[in-house]
């Protein structure tokens, strides 16, 4: 098992590597130049100099191993703009896109979930059919429409939460919830519906085994037979589901982020691709690879624990 | 040579015998998935009331008109007006068109490279070392916040947005493709094919493919509804479709600014997204249990 874990380390390196690569010859590949911007419209002042300075002087490929190699140092440059480090621009930020994030999951799993058990239990009745229909309507609707009928009712007209902004939680649990209540709610509803979905069709596929109907032909509870039997088994797909959803809701994030102005990683990539702010783009964005490729890489070891025939296929 | 003829005529009485099978268990089967039916027709008017935009309204889509700024919905104007005075109902289905597009061209284009490279990779190893870990690398990556980059990196056009879509969803459909058509490579028939001398090409495109189509067509229709939530995400965002070339994100968008003040202006837009996914979503269920992937396999196992 530790030898998969370090095999697993070890081969994320080089991913890591190309991953590095290829955002940074995307994101340089974006048209504009952000010199001219820095320069502004009168064009005072050296241009070359203002590009060496910026890090743009040189070919892509001088400027790729030059922003690889401080990258690996663990330093992701100079921001244009904001007139800080990169790191700090995003270190700032991340508790909220984590805060987003982490409450929206919470939101999806603890609604999404028992849903789909309800809904499992009697296949094709009016409340399997009900349930099945809301979260089919949940997956179709859009987060940021959702969001905006939800400020639209709670925020503008009952006035119970703010139209958006956040407040950090070291300000107070309270405040802090009040702001990420709506956001999270909105995007954790959209998944919920997955979660709906995949519990219902895991949950069914347990229920028609063989060591269910074992279970009821000796007579065994159905509370029992739900509780203990079908529900461990069927929980496995939601285990890779819960980290597949996280590492989605990170990426997504920035949607609904933008919608209720929160200033996260999202709302920080979208303002410094508008300004071609070519560092804090690629920062953003190897910072959220990085972190999808470790919780996948987490997901896997968890699932190798729970599953005890992966952890045997595996050696 | 002569038992290269018997198998052959072997294998191709098997196969139609297994075609009318088919297609009378198919027909049947998608009389009874009402949600096939249901998506189908749905999807069906949507698109037509897209396509009748011109005949149904007569106003133009980016006409500033600033005497009917922010109406309610009336009989002139029968989703509202914009803060430009233009018709909201026009616009939606302008933007409906401009997403339809995207979302068509996307799978189009998703489905031409994603089979091409699922077939070259399922049948030649050197290929697949290679396409698996290129696509081991792409899944790494946030798949909504590098379409966004790549919409930028494309210059925020309807084409633009289709690219970087298209770019995103190809290694999913590889995916799921290349482990079907890995054990479709081992059947009988196959070998047979290879046996009695068939051109690569011919067993990939003519043995291979019709096998893993059930799959295709279910994916790509998930796959379709997907783009479209996708673009409408993506411009929303301001980064994709830029005015004035309207997109039900866009639209949204520029809503949101008045949501206090004319509210349905985010309503109709909103819905317009919902209705089309929701249209798709019901299709793409209601092929996955007539196509059944799943049933098929076990079919082809025995």
């Amino acid at each position: 098992m530790t030898r998969y874990i370090i095999k697993r380390l070890l081969l994320m390196i080089p991913t890591l590597i190309v991953v590095a690569c290829i955002i940074f010859l995307v994101v340089n590949a974006m048209p504009g130049d952000p010199a001219l911007t820095v320069l502004g419209a009168d064009m005072e002042g050296d241009y070359a100099l203002v590009k060496e300075r910026m890090g743009l002087n040189g070919t892509i490929w001088e400027r790729l191993w030059r922003w690889l190699s401080n990258v690996l140092q663990g330093n992701l440059g100079e921001s244009y703009f904001l007139g800080s480090s990169v790191w700090d621009a995003i270190k700032e930020r991340i508790p909220v896109t984590v805060s987003l994030a982490t409450a929206a999951l919470v939101f999806a799993v603890i609604i999404g979930i028992p849903l789909g058990i309800i809904a499992s239990l009697k296949p094709n009745s009016i409340l399997d059919t009900a349930i099945s229909s809301i979260s089919l309507i949940g997956l179709c609707t859009p987060e940021f429409f959702g969001g905006l009928i939800f400020i639209l009712w709670f925020a503008l007209r009952m006035k119970i939460f703010p139209t958006g902004g956040y407040r950090p939680i070291e300000e107070g649990m309270g405040q802090w919830a009040k702001y990420i209540f709506l956001p999270a709610f909105t995007y954790g509803l959209h998944q919920a519906a997955y979660f709906a979905r995949l519990m219902r069709s895991s949950m069914l596929e347990v229920l028609n085994q063989d060591f269910i109907t074992t279970a009821t032909a000796k007579g065994q509870k159905k509370v029992v037979i739900i509780a203990k039997h079908a529900l461990r088994n069927a929980l496995l797909p939601s285990v890779t589901g819960i980290g597949m959803v996280y590492t989605m809701m990170l990426g997504g994030a920035f949607i609904t982020e933008s919608l209720f102005r929160l200033p996260g990683t999202g709302l920080l990539i979208i303002n410094s691709i508008a300004k071609r702010d070519f560092p804090v783009v690629c920062g953003v964005l190897l910072l959220i690879s990085a972190a999808i490729l470790v919780i996948n890489l987490f997901v896997d070891i968890l699932y190798a624990f729970i599953d005890p025939r992966v952890r045997f296929g595996k050696k | 040579m002569r038992s290269s003829i018997h198998v052959c005529v072997l294998a191709r009485s098997e196969s139609t015998s297994m075609k009318t099978i088919n297609e009378n268990s198919i027909w049947f089967r998608i009389c009874h998935t009402p949600s096939l039916i249901f998506g189908a027709v749905l999807l069906f008017l949507v698109v037509s009331v897209l396509i009748l935009q011109p005949v149904l309204t007569h106003y133009d889509a980016n006409a500033n008109d600033f005497s009917a700024i922010l109406q309610k919905p009336s009989r002139d104007h029968w989703l509202g007006t914009d803060s430009f005075g233009r018709d909201l109902f026009t616009r939606v289905l302008e933007g409906g068109k401009v997403s339809l597009r995207i979302g068509i061209e996307t799978v189009i284009y998703t489905t031409f490279f994603g089979v091409l490279i699922a077939l070259f990779s399922g049948y030649f190893e050197i290929v697949d070392v290679i396409v698996m870990r290129v696509m081991d690398v792409m899944m790494a990556f946030p798949t909504l916040l590098i379409a966004m980059v790549l919409a930028a990196v494309f210059g925020n056009s309807i084409s633009g947005v289709t690219l970087a879509l298209t770019i995103v969803y190809v290694p999913r459909t590889v995916r799921i493709l290349r482990s079907s058509i890995l054990s479709i490579r081992e059947e009988v028939y196959v070998e047979a094919a290879r046996s009695i001398g068939v051109p690569t090409i011919k067993i990939m495109f003519k043995h291979i493919l019709p096998g893993v189509l059930p799959i295709l067509i279910v994916q790509e229709t998930f796959l379709f509804a997907y783009a479209i939530l996708a673009e409408a995400g993506i411009s929303f965002v301001g980064v994709g479709v830029q005015p004035p070339d309207a997109s039900w994100g866009n639209i949204l968008s520029d809503a949101t600014s008045l949501l206090r003040e004319a509210p349905w202006c985010v309503i109709a837009p909103g819905f317009a997204i919902m209705i089309m996914v929701f249209a798709l979503n019901l299709l793409g269920d209601g092929l996955r249990e007539v196509l059944d992937p799943k049933r098929q396999k076990g079919k082809a196992k025995n």
